[in-house]
């Protein structure tokens, strides 16, 4: 856990500094499709925290057990605001990025991450989300009934996985699904860490004009969707209710999609869990979670700078210096999760990191816990001849993004 | 009016005409200010955590749940991101 250090001396000799670990970040992915990149599993049998240096020279900690993740995650004296000196950015798109957006509450420290976070707490609460369930399970419906009637093979993510959190995050901020395939593009190059600077500024760009125009046309003409009701509230700039609109509609679809997908898959890969799932649908919550635990689909971590000394078990993370937050791993610490490299939907898995921690823990967990839970239900009780179209091994991953998933997922049934 | 026997003591004393051995002490307390509205709680507990219909901020449904809700409550305060939840005393 995080202390207080009376032994840290500012300008002092880094003991540390000589110690840097030849560990990349982002490292490239191994042949498994479930698992984080082997080199921070490796930096982790090392020791969990590990000094690394970025692209710029920047010093950078990276954190790989479960509870120095979490204890960081929870502590304030660990700020969230990219536009701090020391924050640590694992490629130039992404410094850049920051640099032309307006920040959110997902990169502002309290008290403006507070006052725009509940702008939206009201919108997410259990009780909306349940009331939401007959409407999620009739987007799922919909979308089977059109991929049965084409026939297989078909490709899960476009007819499936894709489309049904997309729905329901249009559903819910009052965004026109038609234009699905405009701001599904400019998502998938928005996260795209391969993609040149130029390319991702543009999408950037060219979702924030949607986004902005969208947020006039719902002061004109309001209507009871979660962006109406933001813009409505008089509080938000134009360029801030653009960039939460757009914080929300890509975190509403990109996750869940790459769960759905990524679930699939490894429930396929695990027929004895699948089986015990379809014979026990009561345990899809516990599944679900489990399956949130083990794919963690944030690979690249979750970035902090430290705004003052902090020791961490003995190692002394300087103020100014940042924190990867490596979720992917922590959810796989056996010092946390017995057998954690095992997929076991009968776990008790709740304490996962998959969200995050602290003030930051994702907004819409109940929502994409609802699409998950419904979306894995719907295909095994209507699939029950559900498998993978090609060889595993040829199943295409998406390497690139800050979203880990899969391009295209095809099956049969 | 306040009672000349605390909590504690009634419980006590009612224990000790019914035999009963379990004592619901654990006490639970909830900082508004800390919460982020994850409904962590809410999922874990909804006998004890329920949250605000406007704000979605947490609100205390029970200050001492019995102690078959120890546990569940604990875990609550565990999965807590904000750290707004504090189970008090013994009961777990």
């Amino acid at each position: 856990m995080t202390t207080d250090t009376p032994t840290a001396r500012p300008g002092g000799v880094d003991p540390d500094a000589a110690a840097v670990a030849s560990v990349t970040v982002p490292s490239a992915h191994g042949s498994c499709p479930f698992d984080p990149p082997p080199a921070y599993r490796e930096a982790h049998q090392a020791g969990p925290i590990t000094r690394i240096a970025l692209w710029d020279g920047a010093p950078c900690w990276l954190l790989t057990g479960y509870r120095h993740s979490r204890a960081v995650l929870a502590d304030n004296r660990f700020s969230a605001d990219a536009r701090l000196p020391g924050f640590p950015f694992i490629t130039p798109g992404r410094r850049e990025l920051v640099a032309r957006t307006t920040p959110t509450f997902l990169r502002l420290d309290d008290p403006e991450h507070a006052r725009q976070r509940r702008m939206l707490t009201g919108d997410f609460i259990i009780k909306r989300v349940e009331a939401l369930r007959p409407q999620i399970q009739q987007i799922v419906d919909e979308a089977f009934d059109r991929m049965i009637a084409k026939g297989g093979p078909a490709d899960l993510v476009q007819e499936f996985a894709l489309p049904v959190p997309s729905l329901v995050i249009c559903l819910l901020l009052g965004v026109p699904y038609e234009d699905h395939e405009f701001f599904q593009e400019h998502s998938r190059i928005l996260l795209d860490i391969s993609a040149e600077t130029e390319r991702v500024e543009a999408s950037q760009r060219a979702l924030t004009d949607y986004l902005g125009e969208l947020a006039d046309r719902k002061l004109r003409e309001p209507d009871d969707g979660v962006l109406s009701r933001l813009v409505a509230r008089g509080e938000l700039s134009r360029a801030e209710a653009a960039s939460m609109g757009l914080l929300l509609l890509i975190a509403g679809h990109e996750t869940t999609a790459n769960m759905t997908a990524l679930g699939t898959l490894a429930l396929l890969s695990n027929p004895a869990q699948l089986e015990r799932l379809r014979a026990q649908p009561e345990l899809m919550k516990g599944a679900v979670e489990e399956l949130l635990r083990y794919l963690t689909i944030v690979h690249l971590g979750i970035p902090r700078v430290a705004l003052e000394d902090v020791e961490l078990d003995g190692t002394v993370i300087r103020a100014g210096e940042g924190v990867l937050c490596m979720v992917s791993t922590a959810n796989r610490d056996s010092e946390q999760f017995e057998d954690g490299d095992a997929l076991d939907v009968t776990r008790d898995a709740r304490r996962h990191l998959a969200f995050g921690f602290g003030i930051h823990q994702c907004l819409g967990q109940p929502l994409a816990r609802a699409e998950l839970q419904i979306a894995l239900a719907t295909l095994l009780r209507r699939l029950p001849n559900l498998r993978l179209a090609v060889p595993f091994d040829q199943v295409e991953r998406r390497t690139e993004s800050v979203v880990h998933g899969l391009r295209a997922l095809p099956v049969d049934w | 009016m306040r009672s000349w026997l605390g909590y504690g003591e009634l419980v006590a004393l009612r224990n000790r005409f019914t035999h009963r051995t379990e004592v619901p002490t654990m006490q639970v307390t909830v900082d508004q200010d800390r919460c982020c509205g994850s409904g962590q709680c809410v999922l874990t507990v909804p006998a004890v955590f329920d949250q605000g219909e406007e704000d979605g901020l947490v609100r205390l449904l029970q200050v001492r749940p019995g102690p078959e809700l120890d546990a569940d409550v604990r875990l609550a305060a565990a999965l807590c991101p904000g750290g707004a939840i504090t189970a008090h005393g013994e009961g777990g």
